[in-house]
Formats: C-alpha cells, structure tokens, sequence
C-alpha cells in the first residue's frame, strides 16, 4: 500500500470526524428547548433559580465558549456526565457494550460462518435445490421486516412451547461471572434474539458468497487451474475461495458499526440491555449527553470501521489506490 | 428455475408451519402452590418486579419510580405522612413543633437511629443535609428548599429549619421529601450533582443488599432500625422492562408484586376469568391525578366562559370511564379535588354530559352558524375550528378524537394535535395552544396555588413562568389562594382550600374528564397483609408493613 | 411501453400484481372495509377473536382489524411511494448536480453524504422524531434527509461515465448551457435508474416505517400496519394470544414490499438489456447484491440484510 494513498485517506477521515464531532455538539442545541431544560421544568421554580441551574450546566455561557469546552472534554476522552445515570456518559456506555457484542458478534459469527457455507455449496451445486431455495428465501428475507420475525419466534418458542424464556439477558439471582449455570442462562436468553438476527445474515451472506464465488470460477485463472487437470473441490476451495473473499470482507467491514449499534428493535423485543436500548432509553427519558455520546460513539465506529476496511481492501487488491 | 416455486413453496410452508402453530387457544398454566414450608429462605423475599433500573441512587436526583422506590426505604426523611388521614407521622424525628408563627420549623430526632454504617444519627447529619441540599442546588429541590433560610443545629439531637416565610405546607413538604444522609460520607463529595451513590449508606428500615445494574437490586431489612415495624426480610426488585412478560412471571411464581400501573385491559381479564390467573389479584385504587381539558383562557373564543361551559357539557365521564379506562375509572368533579382528599369540597359533584344544553348554550351565547356551511362561528363571526392538543398515547389520545367527534356532532368543527410529550409541553409553555388535555393533580394542596394563580402565569423570557399554562388570572383568588399558603390553622386552611375549589369549579379552566385508577397487580399465596390505598393501589408503605408470610 | 414489457416479464408480472392489489385496496379502503377504523362508534367487541363480523377479530378497542389492515395499506403507500419519489428526486437533483457540475458542487454533496453515512440513522430519525412529532409527513421529510445521500452517490458515479459520452461532449462543444445538458441529457439517461431506484426504495421505506412504527414513532393518528403491531405489543397481544393481531399487519407488510421488490427488479432488467440473457434465478441473484441498502433502520448483525 503505498504512503500517499494511506495518508489521504487518514486526512479524510480525521476532517470527517470533525465535522460529525461539530455537528454532534450543535444538533441537539439548534432544536427547540435546550438540553438540560428537564431540570428546570418544575414550574414552581422562580426565573431566577432557573438561570441558576442554566449556568450550573454551563449553558449560560455563549455557544462557542461551550463548543470549545466540549472539544476540550472530548480530547480528554470525556463525553459528559449522564442526565440519568449521574455517571460519567463512557462508563454507562462501556457497561453495555460487551453485552451488545455478546448478542451481535454472535449473530454474525453465526451469519458469516453459515453464509459461507451455504453460498459456497449454492454455488458449487449451481442449478441445485439448495441455489432455488437461496434465491427463494433470499427474496422471502428481504420483504419482511426482522421484527415481525422475532416476534413470531416469541409467540411460538417463548409462549406457545414455552422452550425459551421470551426477554432478558440472564435469570436474575445467578452468580455473574465464568460459571456454568451463568453463561448457560446468557445463551438460552440470548437464543432467539440471536436466531432472529441470524436468519437474514446467514442469507444475505450466503447470496453475496454464492455470487462472487461465481464470478470467480468464471475468471481465467480458474479455467486454468481446471484445466490443468486440478480437482474441481481443490479449485473451488484453493482458487476461487480466496478471490471471492474480497467482497465478503467489504461487508463485514461495513458491518462492524452494526456490532457495537446493536440491534435497535432486536434488543427492544428481548428486553437486551445493550447499545440499541441504551439509545432509545436515552432519547425516552431526553437524556441528551448520553444521546450525544451513544451518537458519537457509533459514528466514530463507523467512521473507524469504513478507514479500516479501505485499507484492507487495498492490501487486497492494489488496483483500488489508483482511484 | 422451475425449482424456484418449489422452493418459496417450502418455505411458505415452514413459514406456514410457525405460524399455524402459534395461535393455540390459551391453556391456563397449572397453579402454582410453593411448599409452606417454614425453612424456605425465600419465604420473607418479597419478589418485585420493576420496569426500569435505578440509574442511580442519589436521593437528590434519582427521579425514576424505581430510584425512588429503593431510596425511599435506604433513607429516611425527618417526618413520614399518612395520606389517607392527612396527617403527618414521626420518622427521623419523634416530635416537631412551629414556632415563631411559622418561621421556625423545630424537630427533635429519636436518639436509636444509626445509619447502616453503624453510626448514629445526629442532628448534625439533618442539618448537615438540609443545607447541602440548598447549597448543592439539586435541580429537583431548588423550589422544596426556596422558602429555607437556613438549618440550624440545637443541640445533638434537635434542630430547627429557618424559613424565609410561613407556609402551611413547609412542614410536610420539607419534613418528607428532604433526605437525611450521613454527614461524614456526604461532605467529602466534590461534585455532588454528578454523585451516582450507588452504594448508599442511610438510616432507612432497608439497606442496599445487592445491585446488579440493568437486572436486579435487592433490599434487607435493617432490624436495628429504631421504628422497626417490618416482617419482610427482603425485597428483591427485578427489572423486567417489558410489562406482558412481568404479567407472564408474576402468573408463573416468579414475582409477588408488580410495581407499575398495570393496563385495565389486562385487569379486567383478570377479574373476568379468574381461572386463568390463579392466585393473581388485582387491585384497583381511586387516584386524585385527574384528565383535564385546558383552555388557552388568553385566546378567543376560550376567554368566554360560556364556550368552556358547552365543551364541559360534552364530556360524558361515565361513558369514557367505561370505554376508554374498562371501569377502572372515577368521575371527577369541577372543584378538580379528588373525593379521597380531606380537603375535599362536597358541592360540586361530577358533571352530567348535556349535548342539548350546550347546543343551546352556543345559540344563545352567539356561536351560530351564518355563513351555512355547517359549523358554528364565532359571536363575531369569524371561523372556528377548535385544536385540541394531546400527548400521543392512550388513553390521552382516545379522549381528543371522542370531544372531535362529539364537538362536530353540535356543529363546532375540531381536530386534534398529536404530539410527543416533549413537543406538547413545549407548546404549552410557549404558550401556543387554543385547547390541550393535560393531567393534574391536587393531591398536595399547594398544588392549588401553582396552577391557578396570576403570577404563575405570566409570560417571562418567551414562556410560561409555571404551570398556570392558560393564563388564569383572578384578583380574588390569588388573594384567597395566597392566605392558604400562609395559614397555619388547620380548620381555617381547609375552609380556604375549599373556597378555592368553589372558584375553580366555576371558571372551567380545566374540565376535567376522568381520573385513572391506579391498579396494581400482586400474587397473594405467599404473603398476607396486603392493603389497598387510594392513589396507591397495594404497593404502599402500609402493604410493606403489614406483609407477613402464609 | 415500459408496462406492457413489465406484464410479460414473469416477476414483473407478479409483483405489479400485488402492487395493483394493494392499491386497489388503498384507494377503494371505504368501500371494501366492513368497518371504519377511523369512525369512533364502529367499535365493538374487543378483542374478538376471528370470526363472524370480524373475519380478523377486533383489537383492544374493538375495531375492526380487517378494516384496519384494509385502511393501513394507505399510509404504507402514501409514505412509501411519495418518500421513494422524494428521496429519488432529491437524491437525483444532489447527484446530477455533483457528478456533472464537478468542482465544489461535487465537494459539497458529496461530503455532506459522506457525513450522512456515518450518523447513526435510527437514533437520529428517533431524535427528529421526538421534537417535530412523527405525523406521517414528518416521517417522509426525516426519511428523506436520511435518505437522499444513497442515491446521489449511485446517480453521481453514473453521470461521471456519462460526462464523456460522445453526445453530451457534442451538446456541450455546441455551447448548450448546464441546465441543459443536464435536463436534456444527463437525466433521461439516468432516468432508467431513477425510476427503479424509486420502485425498491419505497420497498425499503415500508419496512423502515413499519419499524420507526413499532417502536412508537408512527403517526400517532394513522392507522398502519407498523403501528398495529406495536398496538398488538403494547396491548398485550402475547399475553392475550391474539395471534390475529401480529400476523395479519406483518403479511400485509411482506406482500406489500413483495410487489415492489419484484417489480423494482423486473424494471431494471427491462432498462438494461444485457442483464436479460442470463437465467432469471441468475438475474435476481445479481440483482439482490446490488441493492443500496437505502435505510437500514434495523441493521441485524453482520450487515447480512440483503436489503432494509
């Protein structure tokens, strides 16, 4: 990869973050009310009293002033204490977290492993039932919303068969930590969330892997190798496998953002405390630093997320630095 | 390709399959008797379910119902108040007495308190967080601690709160809501609003047990405590988020209790098939938070009181209370006073719904339609068309459409404004509104005052200075509304409370439209003792109290 | 033209079908309807199973659900359709604009797309959603500033490869102004594109307001089918095992997008010939790849979702 490529692209992202930082700040200050307005909503309050907690949030102070304290804050790794919470906005972010990618990198573990498998056997059995089904449920997958689909795995396995507890993380009482009982307890919580998710993962996967893995069987260096006499399971593995790969890391790229954001009404279907919840909680109860920071958090991911896969994408294939 | 309907064909069929299987008639779940046994360790856990997390545990800023729950019973406050006698009852303190016509507010603590930590309670702590609270400027308690001078120290156990003026109220606001926290943890804390205390040290009948964030929370009973009066040895909080699934537990064993409002829907098929949910109660209790329709008095034409009149007789109570709340609803009268409250002025009972008398009010009032296209204009003939502002949700939302459609039927044209309830208070405020429902109560008679009177609202800075949002202005009754908050005696205090109400139920400023019932829902096989108290419904202080294992 | 090549293309032919039946539907609602969900004294029995009068049974107000799924298929399309042709047309505007005219009208819209791109979508729209209300023009407009980016970037690298086309230098070396070059001739050739992105991004908006409705930022006076499904959840529709409250609104919703879905992909291989030598199972394969995901308000993990 060459150096004027990497830095280009780092001088791109770093003016993007800037300007998702600026506007992070200014957004919720441009709608109408202001952000610490809920504490001084009691209307039995004087005008004065009310100035009073303005300037103990700062909010006497003329916009730049603030902008400048928020950059300086930030630089500190500091995102503003939590309306709600009375706790710094990172911690209560970094509490959710970990139960967040519990929930989303095992979906999409689940989806990446199975969609590999399924679009590599579509498309080696070209033609076969299973391509038929792909493209059938593909299309099945993509009109109909995932919530209604998780909410008929509730209604089916949490109520009806009552197999599976129906929201949650955990039953309560366990001891936390690295025990049997506990992490068992997590899986079977996490089971239809998961599923829920997976389904259209694993498909939408497995229609990306079937395809590049036809388009590279059909490249020269393919037809070579076969007709070198190689075994067609060896060229599919060896040869076309890894060239179709490129597209595969593109998305998971993309999706990465999506593993830290959670799921939004995934997570409000089961009750799961993550990321997704935290942000609809946040905007419930107008806690905005938190909004702010669940904001910024995501969009730095995904900012992050997008520099990285660029760059992976050009040590794949070099012609991408000439653009 | 011709595999590709065979194909959708398959997963229609287990698409199919899901479904057909999901919509099997409910099998009521096999009643659950947990063994009487004596050794059960969970036999005094009482098992609570809650809809939300205690974020945190500050006693000065946690405004959610669970952070309130669980500091209610880890602190104390100097007096407790009983709502249904409207009295007040010793807490921190044993004896409290007025001096100085009022300015002076004196208690004298019980000399067994401790705090958890095992230190004794002093008149140094209550002092201590009295004037913390002022000086610390918690958002929630600049207007409970704005009549405070300061708190002074008397001796080791007394102390006495200075005030600014006399107020009837002081007493019982500043005696409950203000919790007494240890001095030697408290002052060491440097930036108090951003203090989460999520391990509170207080001197309440409970401690903090335990706290999982996000999951559960479990509270033990401190039998040291000098009022011990509680038989429960824990009540474990559960946060459930979703209240179907909290219903589905409690209806499996799992929870006794559920501490939200539960939907009329869900307990009226509670009383209806009682079969289904075996031992689950339900309890509906009278509340005083009243569903009101406000005028914008400062707009025409809600400043004639003869339109506010012929919108009040529209509203038929009975009707909404059984369509919209199932029953689990009381009539309101005019006074806005609910009938449970001491203070309660027994003149003016419900309104009865009179479309005929309001047609003939707005005939005679002079909202005729001359222009012929089927609506009423106004005296001064210009157009009409009525906006009701709501907040978005049921039952709020329900009752807009039915006044449209009831305003529409006598010829007054209407629609109604769904907003957020962020947008909705910001219109109110601003004040940019002709007609919006909105919620209140008078179960503080302070209340009263804040309302109703003129200064309340006057319009400051592009808003309205406090919650009199329509603007009602009335010589007389700022007068006789500011003598109440002043008035020490008594008898003298109620007679001016209920001169109050009789204005009130005069202007129709807000009409009201029902008050909710607030039902809880419990499990009653493993505890006795539970209490239903008006605005309370069975999760109360008194239940708490009582509860005593089957 | 277009439409006779639609009814003999075989999805084409179907999803023009069900976008037919739905509309029909839509706009024959009173008709068809055995009840007014809308009219406060057509409410009777809650809760009723289905059956008798109510082929559907009745919701926890006892309206009618049959006639509500009937109503509901109004505000699906209404903000379907009118934010796919918003979002198209702004989208197309924004991306003629910056591929054509180059220099800072490029950095500008594209910039401003890179910086949409990256704001998460959901907690913003919830954010827009909470001051404007969430009537269901409101949801068009959030939708639409969400949303127009996409489409710029996709009409912006297509007008790049146009610039150089023989035709449009002609036009220009034969001093034809800006506006014209690209009314004339830059937009009826994206205009192929225009009209299928139009087509699948209605699709995807169904299913994004489906969402935004379940989560309770519907219009709160529109009956939907988003915001029957959140009624069914937020009235205990699980505890009460009214299965004819959740199914019925989620088929409707599946059909809906169905139809647009398949006619989104029959239009593209109309427009674009060399697509149409290949399999049909082939055409979908590749077209379901391409996808934009427009408005991903629920992205599932691994960003596996073939579309919104």
């Amino acid at each position: 990869m060459s150096g004027a490529y990497f830095m280009r692209r780092l001088f791109q992202t770093a003016v993007l973050m800037f300007v998702v930082i600026t506007l992070n700040f200014f957004l919720p200050r441009v709608m109408p009310g202001d952000p610490a307005r809920h504490y001084y909503e009691d209307p039995r309050l004087s005008e004065e009293a009310r100035q009073e907690i303005k300037a103990l949030f700062g909010l006497d102070k003329p916009l730049s002033y603030q902008y400048f304290a928020y950059l300086k804050n930030l630089f500190r790794g500091e995102l503003g204490v939590s309306y709600t919470y009375r706790r710094p906005v990172m911690q209560v972010i970094s509490s959710r977290i970990p139960w967040t990618v519990a929930l989303t990198a095992s979906a999409s573990l689940i989806s990446i492993a199975g969609g590999i498998i399924y679009g590599a056997y579509a498309a080696w059995r070209r033609g076969g039932t299973a391509e038929s089904a792909l493209l059938a449920s593909a299309i099945i997958v993509s009109a109909m919303p995932t919530f209604w689909f998780a909410l008929l795995l509730v209604m089916l396995f949490a109520f009806t068969l009552k197999w599976l507890p129906a929201f949650g993380m955990v039953t309560p009482g366990l001891a936390r930590g690295l025990n049997l009982p506990f992490l068992a307890s997590v899986a079977r919580h996490a089971f239809l969330p998961v599923v829920s998710m997976a389904l259209s993962g694993i498909i939408g996967y497995a229609v990306l892997v079937r395809n590049s893995m036809i388009d590279v069987t059909s490249e020269d260096f393919v037809r070579t190798a076969r007709a070198k006499g190689l075994n067609s399971r060896v060229v599919l593995y060896k040869h076309a496998f890894r060239n179709a790969m490129l597209p595969l890391v593109t998305r998971i790229g993309l999706s990465l953002s999506g593993i830290i954001g959670g799921a939004v009404i995934i997570e409000t279907i089961f009750s799961w405390e993550g990321m997704g919840l935290l942000i609809i909680e946040a905007s419930r109860s107008l806690d905005y630093p938190l909004m702010q920071g669940t904001m910024l958090i995501l969009a730095t991911i995904t900012v992050l997320a997008n520099f990285a896969t660029d760059l992976v994408y050009a040590q794949l294939d070099p012609r991408v630095q000439l653009k | 390709m011709k595999r590709l309907p065979l194909a959708l064909t398959a997963v229609f069929l287990v698409a199919a399959l899901v479904l057909g299987c999901a919509p099997k008639p409910a099998t009521p779940p096999a009643p659950q008797t947990p063994p009487p046994a004596p050794v059960d360790p969970d036999a005094r856990n009482l098992k609570v379910a809650v809809l939300s997390d205690a974020r945190n545990l500050n006693p000065y800023m946690g405004m959610g119902s669970t952070e309130t729950y669980i500091t209610g019973f880890v602190y104390d406050t100097l007096l407790g108040y009983d709502e249904e006698k409207g009295e007040l009852r010793p807490g921190l303190a044993d004896t409290w007495t007025v001096l100085e016509g009022g300015k002076v507010l004196r208690f004298e603590l019980n000399k067994q308190a401790k705090f958890s930590d095992g230190k004794p309670v002093t008149a140094e702590d209550a002092v201590f967080s009295f004037n913390f609270v002022k000086q610390a400027r918690f958002p929630g308690f600049m207007a409970i601690t704005a009549n405070v001078i300061e708190a002074v120290l008397v001796d080791q156990y007394t102390l006495d709160l200075k005030l600014m003026a006399p107020q009837s109220g002081s007493l019982r606001l500043l005696g409950t809501t203000v919790s007494i926290v240890p001095k030697h943890i408290w002052e060491g804390i440097q930036s108090p609003l951003n203090f989460p205390n999520l391990q509170p040290v207080g001197s309440g009948p409970f401690k903090l047990a335990e706290k999982v964030d996000g999951q559960y929370m479990v509270l033990e009973n401190r039998k040291e405590h000098h009022r011990h009066q509680y038989d429960l040895e824990k009540i474990t909080l559960t946060v459930v988020r979703d209240e179907t699934v909290g219903i589905m537990s409690l209806l499996a064993g799992k929870f006794d209790l559920l501490a939200w409002r539960v939907d009329p829907a869900v307990a009226e098929d509670v009383m209806k098939n009682p079969g289904q949910y075996p031992n689950v109660k339900v309890a509906a209790a009278p509340s005083s938070s009243t569903t009101t329709v406000m005028f914008n008095l400062r707009n025409e034409p809600y400043n004639d009181i003869n339109f506010r009149k012929a919108i009040s007789l529209l509203i038929d109570q009975d009707k909404l209370i059984k369509d919209l709340l199932l029953g689990f609803g009381r009539t309101q009268g005019p006074g806005l006073v609910a009938p449970t409250m001491f203070y309660y002025n027994d003149k003016f009972p419900a309104v009865k719904a009179d479309p005929n008398a309001a047609k003939a009010l707005l005939d005679q009032a002079g909202y005729k339609d001359a222009t012929g296209d089927g609506w009423r204009e106004t005296p001064k003939g210009d157009q009409l068309v009525v906006d009701i502002l709501t907040v978005n949700v049921p039952p709020q939302i329900n009752v807009a459409e039915y006044l449209v459609a009831e305003l529409k039927k006598i010829g007054i044209n209407a629609k109604f404004t769904p907003l957020t309830a962020e947008a909705l208070r910001n219109r109110q405020m601003a004040p940019d509104f002709d007609v919006s429902l909105f919620n209140l109560s008078f179960s503080n008679p302070d209340m009263m005052f804040f309302y109703y009177h003129t200064s309340r609202g006057l319009i400051t800075g592009g808003r309205v200075a406090g919650f009199n949002y329509g603007g009602h202005s009335d010589p007389n009754y700022d007068v006789i509304s500011e003598a109440m908050r002043a008035e020490l005696n008594r008898d003298r205090y109620v007679e001016l409370l209920k001169q109050m109400q009789e204005h009130i139920a005069g202007v129709y400023y807000h009409v009201p439209v029902f008050t909710a019932d607030v039902i809880n829902m419990y499990r009653d096989d493993r505890f006795t003792g539970w209490y239903n108290q008006p605005e309370r419904s069975v999760s109360n202080a008194t239940t708490y109290r009582q509860l005593r294992p089957k | 033209m277009t439409l006779r090549r639609l009814l003999r293309h075989p999805t084409g032919r179907v999803g023009l079908l069900l976008i037919l039946l739905v509309t029909l539907v839509a706009l024959a609602a009173p008709a068809l309807a055995p009840f007014d969900p809308y009219n406060l004294d057509h409410r009777t029995v809650r809760r009723a199973r289905p059956g008798g009068v109510h082929w559907l049974g009745t919701d926890a107000f006892g309206n009618d659900i049959l006639s509500k799924l009937i109503y509901g298929a109004r505000i699906s399309l209404v903000v379907g359709l009118s934010t796919g042709i918003i979002v198209t047309l702004t989208g197309a505007a924004m991306g003629i604009a910056a591929g054509y005219l180059g220099g800072l009208a490029d950095t500008l819209v594209m910039r401003t797309a890179d910086i949409l791109f990256v704001i998460p979508g959901l907690p913003l729209m919830i954010m827009l959603a909470t001051y404007f209300g969430t009537r269901f023009y409101m949801i068009i407009i959030i939708f639409t500033i969400l949303g127009w980016a996409g489409v710029a970037r996709m009409i912006r690298s297509q007008v790049l490869s146009l610039k150089s086309q023989n035709y449009v230098v002609a036009a220009e070396t034969a001093g034809a102004t800006s506006l014209y070059v690209m009314s004339r001739h830059i937009l009826p050739a994206v205009s192929p594109l225009l009209i299928v992105n139009g087509v699948l991004a209605s699709a995807g908006v169904m299913v994004a307001e489906a969402g935004l409705s379940f989560l309770g930022f519907g219009d709160p006076v529109a009956v939907s089918w988003g915001k029957m499904l959140q009624e069914a959840q937020a009235n205990h529709g699980l505890l009460f095992r009214a299965w004819w409250w959740i199914i019925p609104p989620g088929l409707a919703i599946f059909v809906t997008v169905l139809g647009f879905m398949l006619t989104g992909y029959a239009l593209e291989e109309i427009f674009n010939p060399q697509v149409r030598r290949a399999r049909m199972s082939q055409r979908l394969f590749r077209r379901l790849r391409k996808d934009p995901s427009l408005l991903t308000l629920d992205e599932p993990a691994g960003g596996g979702a073939v579309n919104a």
